[in-house]
C-alpha cells in the first residue's frame, strides 16, 4: 500500500461513527541508525474532522506568520488530532477504523523540542 | 568600484528584462483603447512583483532553495503536482508568445514572414540555452534591451499636450468602452507586469549564481531599483500608443502597431532601436521562460538542474526545455495569432498567480529555513494586501473573459 | 512509550526531512483541478457567445476601420521617411490580415431578416472596397518610388475605404 492512497482516507471510530479523514501521516526516527539516516517509524495518522489539506508548516506552534494566514489554516484543521498506530485497528481500502478507547494526541509540533 | 559597477550592471539588466512580449502588447493595447487611465495598474503591480521578488530571492538566498522545491515541499505531492501542471502549462504559453515575439519583431525588420523565423528563433534559443553561461546570457539580452527606452524618447519627441495626458491618468472607463472590458484588461496588465515565471526564475537564477546572504542587499538594490524603472519603460508603451493610436481610432492588434508612434516620434533610427530592444527583450524572456519551465519541472521531481551544471549532468532539465521549445514551436506553426497567445498567457498568468505567490510568502516567514531572515512585519503586511488583490484578479479573471468575450 | 517523547522526536524527523527534501510521503488531494474546469467552461462559452448581425457586423466595422487607420499612418510615415520598407509592408500585411479576418466572419454570418441581409450585403461591398485599397497600397509599395500607382494613390484609395466604413458604422450604430 502506497501512504499516498491513505490520505484522504475516512476515518471511523469503533463503532463506525465518522471523525474525519487521513490528513498526514506522521513518522520518527528513533531506531539505530544505519549508513546515513536512521530508519523512519511509523508514529501514526493525523485525523482531519474538517480538511485532509496540507497544513503548509502550519502545524508547527512556533509559525505564527502572517498572522491571517496562520489563523486561517488552524482554523481550517480546528479539531483535528494524531492517532497512534497502536489505536488503529483496520486500515481497509475505503477506510480506517480505530481501537475502542483510542487516545487523541495534539497534532501541534513543539519547535523547541527540536534543538 | 567594481562592486559599483557590479550594482549598474544589475540594475540595467533588471530593466531591460522586465519588459517582455506580454507588456509590449498588454501595455499597447491598454494605451490605445483606454489612454493612461490603467496606468495605476503598472504602478501596483510593479509594488507586486519588487515584493515578491524580493522575497523569492530571499528564500533561494538563504535556505538555497527555489521556488517550486518550496511549493512541492509545503503542498505535497498532490495539490503541488496541479500547481506544478497549472503553472507549467501558462508557462509554456508564455514561451510560445515570446518566440512568436522574437519571430514577429524580426519580421517587422525584415519583412520575411515570420513563420519562417519561428524555427530560427527557437534554435537560437535553444543553442544559448545550451552553450552560454548564465551571466552573459542575462547581461547581454537585458542591456541590449535597454534600447527600448527609445519608448520614453519618443514620448518627449511626440510633443503631447501633458496636461491632457495628465488628465487621462485619472482612473476612468473612457465612453466608448465598458466597465467589464476595463477591468479585464486591468487584470491582463497585472499579470504582465507580475508574470509568476520572474519569480520562478529569480529564484533559480539565485541559486543558478549561487546567491548567499551577503549578496542580499545587492539583489534588493537590483530589484528595488530596476524593476520600478522597468514599470516606467512599460508605462511609457502605453504612452505612446495613447499619443499617438488612440486618437487615430486605432485599437492595437499586431506587433506592427507597437512601433508606429516610436517610428512617429523618432524616424528610423527610433525604429532601429526598437526593434533591436524587441528582439533583445523577448529572446530575453524567451530564454527565461524556457529556462523557467525546466527550472520547474526539475525542482518538483527532484531531477538535477540548472546551468552551472554541464548538460550531461542535467540531462532530464535540457530535454525538458528542447521538448518545451519543440512544443511552443508547433503550436505557433498552426498559424495561431502570436499576439493572441500573449494575450490569453498574461490573463491566465494572473489566474494562477496565487499557486505561486503564496507559498513563497509562507516560506519567508517560516524560521526553520529563514532563520532571522524571515519576512519583517512591513513586508507581511504588504505581502497580505497583494495575497488579497491577487486572489481577487484570479477569481474575476475567467468570469471576466465569458462577459468581455476575452476583450473584444 | 511516552507520546510526548515521541513527538518530540518526530518534530525532529520533520525537519530533517524537510531539509533532505525528502517531502514524497505527503500527498494530498488536489482542489486546483476546479481551476481547470472554470477555465474549459469560460473558452466553450467564449466560442459559443456571439451576438446578432448588427452586432457582429458593427465589431467587423470596427476592427477593420481601426486597420485601415493603422495602414494610413503607416503609409504616411513612409511617405515621411520614418518608416523602413520592411515595416511598412509588414504593417499593411497584417492589417490587410485583419480585413480578411472581418470578411470572413461577416460572410459567414446568417442573417434571419431582409434587414440583416441587406446589412451583411453592404459590409461585404465595404470591406471589399477596404481591400481593395490595400491591393493598391501594396502595389504602390512595390513598384519603386514615382511609378503607377504611387504611395498618395494608395492613401486615397485608403481614404475612400475608411469613408465608407464611417457612413456603415453610423449606419449600423444608429438601429
Amino acid at each position: 500500500m502506497i501512504l499516498g492512497d491513505l490520505l484522504g482516507t475516512p476515518v471511523l471510530d469503533a463503532d463506525g461513527g465518522r471523525l474525519g479523514r487521513v490528513a498526514d501521516v506522521r513518522f520518527v526516527l528513533d531506531g539505530t541508525p544505519h549508513q546515513l539516516m536512521a530508519e523512519p517509524r511509523l508514529l501514526g495518522l493525523v485525523v482531519g474532522p474538517h480538511s485532509a489539506s496540507s497544513f503548509m508548516g502550519y502545524e508547527r506552534n512556533g509559525l505564527t506568520r502572517p498572522r491571517m494566514i496562520a489563523r486561517i489554516l488552524r482554523w481550517r484543521h480546528r479539531g483535528s488530532f494524531l492517532v497512534l498506530w497502536e489505536d488503529i485497528a483496520v486500515v481497509g481500502n475505503r477506510s480506517v477504523r480505530l481501537r475502542p478507547g483510542f487516545t487523541r494526541y495534539s497534532t501541534a509540533l513543539d519547535d523547541h523540542a527540536q534543538a | 568600484m567594481k562592486r559599483l559597477l557590479g550594482v549598474a550592471l544589475g540594475i540595467l539588466t533588471a530593466i531591460g528584462g522586465f519588459v517582455d512580449i506580454g507588456d509590449l502588447v498588454t501595455n499597447a493595447v491598454v494605451g490605445s483603447r483606454f489612454g493612461l487611465s490603467l496606468v495605476w495598474v503598472v504602478a501596483v503591480g510593479v509594488v507586486g512583483i519588487c515584493l515578491f521578488a524580493n522575497m523569492s530571492g530571499r528564500v533561494a538566498a538563504v535556505s538555497g532553495r527555489a521556488t517550486f522545491e518550496v511549493i512541492r515541499e509545503r503542498l505535497g505531492a498532490r495539490a503541488g503536482l496541479a500547481n506544478l501542471a497549472a503553472s507549467f502549462l501558462i508557462n509554456l504559453m508564455t514561451v510560445t508568445a515570446e518566440i512568436g515575439g522574437i519571430a514577429l519583431s524580426l519580421q517587422l525588420a525584415s519583412s520575411v514572414d515570420y513563420l519562417l523565423w519561428i524555427p530560427v528563433a527557437a534554435v537560437a534559443v535553444w543553442l544559448v540555452i545550451w552553450r552560454v553561461r548564465f551571466s552573459i546570457m542575462e547581461n547581454v539580452t537585458g542591456l541590449l534591451g535597454l534600447t527600448l527606452v527609445i519608448f520614453a524618447v519618443a514620448v518627449f519627441l511626440l510633443k503631447p499636450d501633458w496636461g491632457a495626458l495628465a488628465g487621462q491618468l485619472a482612473p476612468t472607463v473612457p465612453q466608448q468602452e465598458t466597465f467589464w472590458s476595463y477591468s479585464y484588461y486591468a487584470i491582463a496588465l497585472f499579470g504582465a507586469a507580475m508574470t509568476p515565471y520572474e519569480v520562478f526564475f529569480f529564484s533559480s537564477g539565485a541559486v543558478e549564481e549561487k546567491w548567499s546572504v551577503k549578496d542580499l542587499a545587492q539583489s534588493r538594490i537590483n530589484v528595488l531599483v530596476g524593476f520600478p524603472l522597468g514599470g516606467l519603460l512599460s508605462v511609457s508603451i502605453a504612452v505612446c500608443a495613447a499619443i499617438v493610436l488612440l486618437p487615430a481610432g486605432v485599437s492595437v492588434t499586431s506587433l506592427s502597431q507597437v512601433v508606429l508612434p516610436v517610428a512617429e516620434g523618432a524616424g528610423k533610427l527610433g525604429l532601429a532601436f526598437v526593434l533591436v530592444g524587441m528582439v533583445a527583450a523577448t529572446f530575453g524572456a524567451a530564454l527565461e521562460t524556457t529556462l523557467s519551465s525546466g527550472y520547474t519541472l526539475a525542482q518538483f521531481f527532484g531531477w538535477s538542474w540548472g546551468k552551472f551544471r554541464r548538460p550531461a549532468q542535467a540531462a532530464r532539465f535540457h530535454l525538458s526545455m528542447i521538448v518545451c521549445l519543440l512544443v511552443g514551436m508547433a503550436v505557433l506553426a498552426t498559424g495561431v495569432d502570436p499576439v493572441l497567445v500573449t494575450e490569453y498567457s498574461v490573463v491566465f498568468s494572473a489566474i494562477a498567480l496565487p499557486l505561486t505567490y503564496l507559498p513563497i510568502l509562507i516560506v519567508a516567514n517560516d524560521p526553520q529555513y529563514m532563520g532571522e531572515h524571515v519576512n519583517g512585519r512591513v513586508v507581511n503586511v504588504l505581502g497580505m494586501v497583494f495575497l488579497v488583490i491577487i486572489l481577487v484578479a484570479s477569481i474575476a479573471a475567467i468570469p471576466l473573459m465569458i462577459v468581455t468575450g476575452a476583450g473584444s | 512509550m511516552d507520546p510526548g517523547l515521541s513527538r518530540g522526536l518526530e518534530a525532529r524527523v520533520l525537519v530533517n526531512a524537510a531539509r533532505a527534501r525528502a517531502a514524497g510521503w505527503r500527498a494530498r488531494s488536489c482542489r486546483k483541478r476546479l481551476y481547470g474546469g472554470m477555465a474549459l467552461a469560460g473558452l466553450v462559452l467564449l466560442t459559443a457567445c456571439s451576438g446578432g448581425t448588427s452586432h457582429s457586423v458593427s465589431t467587423a466595422v470596427k476592427d477593420s476601420s481601426s486597420a485601415v487607420a493603422t495602414a494610413r499612418i503607416a503609409l504616411r510615415q513612409d511617405m515621411d521617411g520614418k518608416l523602413t520598407r520592411a515595416a511598412t509592408s509588414t504593417t499593411l500585411d497584417d492589417e490587410l490580415k485583419e480585413i480578411q479576418t472581418s470578411r470572413s466572419t461577416v460572410l459567414k454570418l446568417s442573417p434571419a431578416t431582409p434587414e440583416d441581409r441587406d446589412t451583411q450585403k453592404q459590409a461585404l461591398d465595404v470591406l471589399d472596397q477596404c481591400a481593395a485599397g490595400f491591393a493598391t497600397a501594396r502595389a504602390a509599395l512595390a513598384t519603386n518610388d514615382g511609378g503607377n500607382p504611387s504611395l498618395p494613390d494608395g492613401d486615397k484609395a485608403l481614404a475612400g475605404a475608411q469613408d465608407a466604413l464611417k457612413q456603415l458604422e453610423d449606419k449600423v450604430g444608429s438601429k
